[in-house]
């Protein structure tokens, strides 16, 4: 008893002194879960694209820091043929990449990276592909039905033929799982017979740190890369701590136990705004969140209906609450950042009387009973689905409409929402690459009621005309005029009661200087630094 | 009982396990699938390509023969998340769930013996109170309200120990058993130790709640049972002392009840675990298997499964086995 | 001494919850699930006596329909687990034998996993819901009952009376009605008790983390979780339905120790 007490006492002791000596070169970032693999082709959750492709690698194209504007990555300049089919990229010179305890380059990077990086996520059957991976993001961007094929032709210079001309391709190749991997690394891994799995513990790219350990769902490590093609990063250590609950990793921002924090609950920002150690910085996410309208069920194929839910709904409360005012309410499907969005469409409105009207027109004066789905996780564009649904039935009640409250966990949530078992569902988007199609096709194009991420089942032959045209043209307002002009037919059909864009929020320690949040979620510390 | 029928019962609890810890996860709705390709929705064609390469357009027979075969030699498979061998997590995660275990099993006892002994041998003074309400709170409380409670006053409130996290960040401690509190002394880091340690104290504490309360009720409770036993009677008339009497006598008939709510307690660590990693971010078992339910990770949960029943398993039978020797005639209604 | 007045304690806690609990039957301040504008984390006052939640609902309200669903679902897996756990385990002692084995082999299986874990696993199968909370948590107190039950049932099954009844020719029902379940009646009631407040901490848990009572019930774990976050804005969030909730989960261990010590005279003094 008495030497547990001797042991405790001296422990706080040695603690106190041993944390201040060497903090000053420690950046730790303190995020919500744990990375599923750190090779950037395989995932992803915003989780593991920031341990792996933010950190480790770089792109052909990057997005602006801050922005979803495209810049030069690793390709210093690019040129794109008059039918729209060809790319040619210029690669940059004198670019390293890392090493590790068993992989030291023997050349800096070149064309075979990128045609290695992109014709192993193409063709399973290639020798450096990772037996049995899926390539999930690169095949859920239809790039393997887009390529026809890479080439270099010479060690800086790469072109890519496409099968058809396709608007958002140059914006699909700034997205994390484009993220040029070493040639001569996965090689070598077949080589000395480590194999093609540690590209998945060990990533090896030529991004801002070097990835060092990672202590299974605790800590993530990595070191300033000192040939860092854009310069050497100004912190040495970048510490990644995972903290699973929000309130915990509040409580240890508080005590300056982390120096950024990601996804603080909205109800703490208030009281996060007003402590004078911690700053906030938030920025419009790319995303939106939604009330779905099956609308290949009764009575939800009748618009009338749709708008008298819709009129039904205090969107307001909804953002004051819910979001505690960290969004902006929604009209479109797309977000108020995102070039294209139409600013005429009409808002919600909030009339109960015009409400009930409305639902006696449809001839039903006396309400109907119906589910609405609730989110089970907290996501970014949805903090708390449930609390949500409560709110709602509270609304609908108000013009006789009965709500049950119905919630699955998630991978049963999708399944049976994908199949169509829903009436009406909570759901949203966050955008991969800033592009509206990858909001409209994928979430109300006809295609997608298939694929399942139509949630409201709503095929419309005029809106799918326009996004389609908008798919192939490649003039920035040629596509926007299609784009507007969808956004009039969905806010007049209402296949969604759209509620929020919500703003994407970072704590930071008052020692942080030069961070930018980043409206995709990312996090980069390449240009960040400690008072 | 003979060797063959020991045999038998190892076999028949080695399938009765597998069994379960193979069809358990298969019976929730939902599978892995659905849950890796999210919100975004996939063609039919897709699913069913995943669905190959992760080995579940196979028969259930043919997983769970496949199953059994590699679990007989300790092979789990590759989790659906990480795309590691199972092995890899559980070898990091297991260390951390024990060392947290032990030590919360340690102060636990040691207090709870001391307590029990204390309001035992003052029998309705106000350490005889103490003890006793404090064993009953102590029962009844929710362990997830109490962690909270715990880190708002001892972290953030009087900042005496780190809010979560197994230990400060500025330590890279090189794996060996996986124990920060071994590994950090072999590599002779000591402030590593203390760091450990010291992140080490609220979990515990939290964690050793439920079993603290227990083994003061248990201490107690035998203590008193034992003091009034003819022997005890002839002892003290003997005039022996009475730190004699308890040592000797007292505390060597009281072992067996101790030892067995020892082994209740412990069994019952891992449910207080779930929810004390879950809110200290303790990098154990007890979070993981609730997270591979969450995402479906049938091998991960197959995995946690067979471990967690073969641990409790091998409580229950050392504890049955204890008890046979030291007392055959002890009833088991020790407490719950 | 000690023990009557701590029995007392818990009774008197227990009625306190009742009454709330029945009361929140036929009157509640305001709808557990009315949405109050502009009222979001109000401080308690004279119009919400407990201040409010952060959607701004009455949080006495809830609190008090909370008492219903957890007093609800402890009584009535009380009442399953001596139904099902006592009769199996007065119906193992009785017939012994392969039947025995059988149920005592089947109890370790449940047991085998971590209750929590059990449970957790029962409510991801069926789904969540009231009912399946209630069937999860049942099953996860059956085995600790059947048990202690069967047990004592041996004990007596061992005694001079009962197989001067089996030698007479008694009928096996008349049995146990008359002499196997009267000697078992302690352990059952005391045991039923201590299932009652299991249940309610394991529906609380299972709240807490996202499962079991769906929304809009206020179930106390459910309402812990929500409130985690408000902590230092609001700490009446959530210290009020924890303290509730340990308040009730001992009250029923009162209950159940007090119970244990009147009619086991020769447990007195035992804890």
């Amino acid at each position: 008893m008495k030497k547990i007490l001797f042991f405790l006492g001296l422990s706080a002791l040695v603690m106190s002194s041993a944390s201040i000596s060497s903090a000053a070169q420690n950046f730790i970032l303190c995020m919500e879960g744990s990375p599923a693999s750190f090779n950037p082709q395989l995932v992803s959750d915003g989780v593991s694209m920031n341990a792996s492709s933010q950190a480790v690698f770089n792109r052909l194209v990057e997005f602006k820091k801050g922005t979803t504007e495209i810049e030069s990555g690793l390709a210093e300049s690019w040129t794109i043929s008059k039918d729209k089919k060809t790319y040619t990229f210029k690669l940059r010179k004198n670019v390293s990449f890392h090493a590790n305890d068993f992989f030291k380059p023997t050349r800096g990077f070149k064309a075979d990276d990128v045609i290695y990086t992109f014709k192993s996520q193409m063709d399973t059957k290639h020798p450096l592909a990772i037996p049995a991976a899926n390539y999930e993001y690169f095949k859920a961007m239809e790039l393997d039905q887009l390529i026809a094929g890479v080439k270099k032709t010479d060690d800086y210079t790469v072109v890519f033929e496409l099968k058809r001309a396709e608007a958002p391709f140059l914006a699909d190749l700034a997205m994390d799982f484009a993220s040029i991997q070493s040639e001569e690394y996965a090689t070598a891994l077949t080589k000395n017979g480590k194999g093609l799995k540690t590209l998945e513990i060990q990533p090896i790219g030529t991004g801002p740190f070097v990835f060092k350990s990672y202590q299974k769902d605790s800590t993530i490590r990595y070191k300033a890369f000192d040939q860092y093609f854009r310069g050497k990063p100004k912190i040495e250590n970048l510490i990644f701590v995972i903290v699973a609950d929000s309130t915990v990793r509040l409580q240890k921002m508080k005590n300056g136990e982390c120096n950024v924090m990601t996804e603080p609950q909205p109800q703490d920002l208030e009281q996060i705004a007003k402590m004078p150690n911690l700053k906030l910085v938030s920025t419009e996410g790319i995303n939106v969140s939604y009330i779905a309208f099956n609308t290949q069920k009764k009575p939800f194929d009748n618009l009338k209906v749709r708008q008298a839910l819709s009129l039904a709904m205090n969107q307001k409360s909804y953002i004051d609450l819910i979001y505690r005012s960290q969004g902006t309410a929604a009209k479109n499907p797309i977000p108020p950042t995102m070039w294209s969005y139409n600013k005429a469409t009409a808002a919600n409105v909030f009339d109960i009387a015009k409400a009930k009207a409305l639902l006696a027109e449809a001839g039903f004066a006396n309400g109907f009973e119906t589910e609405l789905w609730t989110l089970p996780v907290s996501r970014a564009y949805l903090p708390n689905g449930k609390k949500l649904g409560e709110l709602i039935q509270a609304d609908l009640a108000k013009i006789g409409v009965k709500i049950k409250l119905v919630t699955y966990d998630w991978p049963v949530y999708l399944e049976k929402s994908k199949r169509g078992e829903h009436q009406m569902i909570q759901f949203g988007w966050t955008g991969d690459n800033g592009d509206p199609d990858n909001f409209m096709n994928v979430l109300l194009g006809c295609s997608a009621v298939k694929a399942g991420s139509n949630y409201a089942r709503w095929c419309n032959e005029e809106f799918d005309t326009l996004l389609q045209k908008a798919k192939v043209d490649s003039t920035p307002k040629a596509r926007t005029a299609f784009y507007e002009k969808a956004q009039v037919i969905f806010t007049r059909e209402k296949p969604w009661y759209p509620i929020a864009h919500a703003k994407l929020n970072k704590v930071i320690s008052n020692q942080v200087t030069g961070y930018k949040i980043d409206p995709f979620g990312h996090e980069q510390f390449e240009s960040v630094d400690l008072k | 009982m003979s060797i063959l029928n020991n045999t038998l019962k190892i076999i028949l609890s080695f399938l009765f396990i597998s069994l379960m810890s193979f069809s358990i996860i298969r019976l929730i709705p939902g599978d892995p699938v659905t849950n890796i390709i999210g919100e975004r929705g996939a063609s039919e064609e897709r699913i069913q390509e995943v669905r190959k390469n992760l080995g579940l357009d196979k028969s259930v027979f043919e997983q769970y023969a496949i199953f059994t075969k590699n679990a007989l030699v300790g092979d789990f498979g590759e989790s659906i998340v990480t795309k590691q061998p199972v092995w890899n997590d559980f070898k990091v995660l297991w260390p951390a769930t024990f060392e947290l275990s032990i030590l919360a099993i340690l102060w636990s006892s040691i207090a709870g013996l001391a307590l029990g002994v204390l309001a035992a041998s003052k029998r309705n003074s106000f350490w005889d109170y103490g003890a006793v309400s404090l064993s009953t709170i102590g029962f009844a409380m929710p362990l997830f309200w109490w962690g909270l409670l715990v880190i708002f006053f001892f972290a953030v409130t009087l900042g005496w120990f780190p809010v979560s996290g197994r230990i400060s960040v500025e330590f890279d401690v090189p794996y060996r058993t996986g124990l920060f509190l071994i590994d950090s002394l072999l590599s002779g880091q000591f402030a590593a130790f203390f760091s450990a340690l010291k992140h080490m104290a609220l979990p515990a504490f939290v964690l050793g709640t439920v079993s603290l309360a227990l083994i003061v009720r248990v201490t107690r409770s035998s203590f008193i049972d034992i003091q009034k036993e003819d022997y005890i009677r002839t002892a003290r008339a003997k005039g022996l002392q009475p730190s004699q009497i308890l040592f000797k006598h007292i505390f060597k008939n009281a072992l067996p009840q101790i030892l067995t709510a020892l082994g209740l307690a412990f069994g019952q660590l891992l449910t207080g675990a779930i929810m004390t990693e879950t809110l200290f971010s303790w990098p154990g078992l007890g979070r993981w298997i609730v997270k591979s339910i969450e995402a479906r990770d049938y091998p991960a949960v197959q995995a946690g499964l067979f471990y967690s029943m073969v641990v409790i398993v091998l409580i229950n039978f050392v504890t049955d086995e204890m008890i046979k020797v030291v007392n055959p005639k002890m009833r088991d209604n020790v407490k719950l | 001494m000690m023990k009557n007045k701590s029995f007392v304690i818990g009774l008197c806690l227990f009625l306190f919850f009742c009454a709330m609990a029945l009361l929140a039957a036929f009157w509640t301040p305001y709808s557990y699930q009315e949405v109050f504008e502009g009222a979001s984390l109000l401080k308690p006052s004279a119009r919400f006596l407990l201040g409010t939640d952060d959607l701004g609902r009455d949080l006495l309200s809830r609190l008090m329909v909370g008492a219903q669903l957890s007093l609800g679902i402890g009584v009535l897996v009380g009442g399953f687990a001596v139904i099902v756990g006592a009769s199996l385990g007065i119906i193992s002692a009785y017939y012994g034998k392969k039947l025995d084995e059988f149920l005592v082999q089947i109890m370790n299986g449940i047991q085998a996993l971590p209750s929590l874990l059990l449970a957790l696993f029962v409510v991801a199968i069926l789904g969540g819901g009231i009912f399946n909370t209630i069937l999860s948590v049942t099953l996860v107190s059956i085995p600790v009952m059947f048990r202690l039950v069967r047990s004592s049932a041996m004990v007596e099954m061992s005694k001079d009376y009962i197989v001067a009844a089996r030698a007479v020719g008694a009928s096996d029902y008349r049995i146990i009605k008359s002499h196997l379940f009267p000697n078992c009646i302690t352990p059952i009631l005391v045991q039923s008790a201590v299932c009652c407040s299991e249940a309610i901490l394991n529906t609380a848990a299972l709240g807490f983390l996202g499962l079991g009572i769906p929304a809009p019930y206020p179930e106390w774990g459910t309402m812990l979780s929500d409130s985690k976050n408000f902590i230092e804005t609001a700490p009446q969030l959530m210290t009020i339905p924890g303290l509730c909730l340990l308040l009730l989960i001992l009250s029923t261990q009162l209950i159940s120790d007090g119970l244990r010590d009147q009619l086991d005279p020769k447990l007195r003094g035992r804890s």
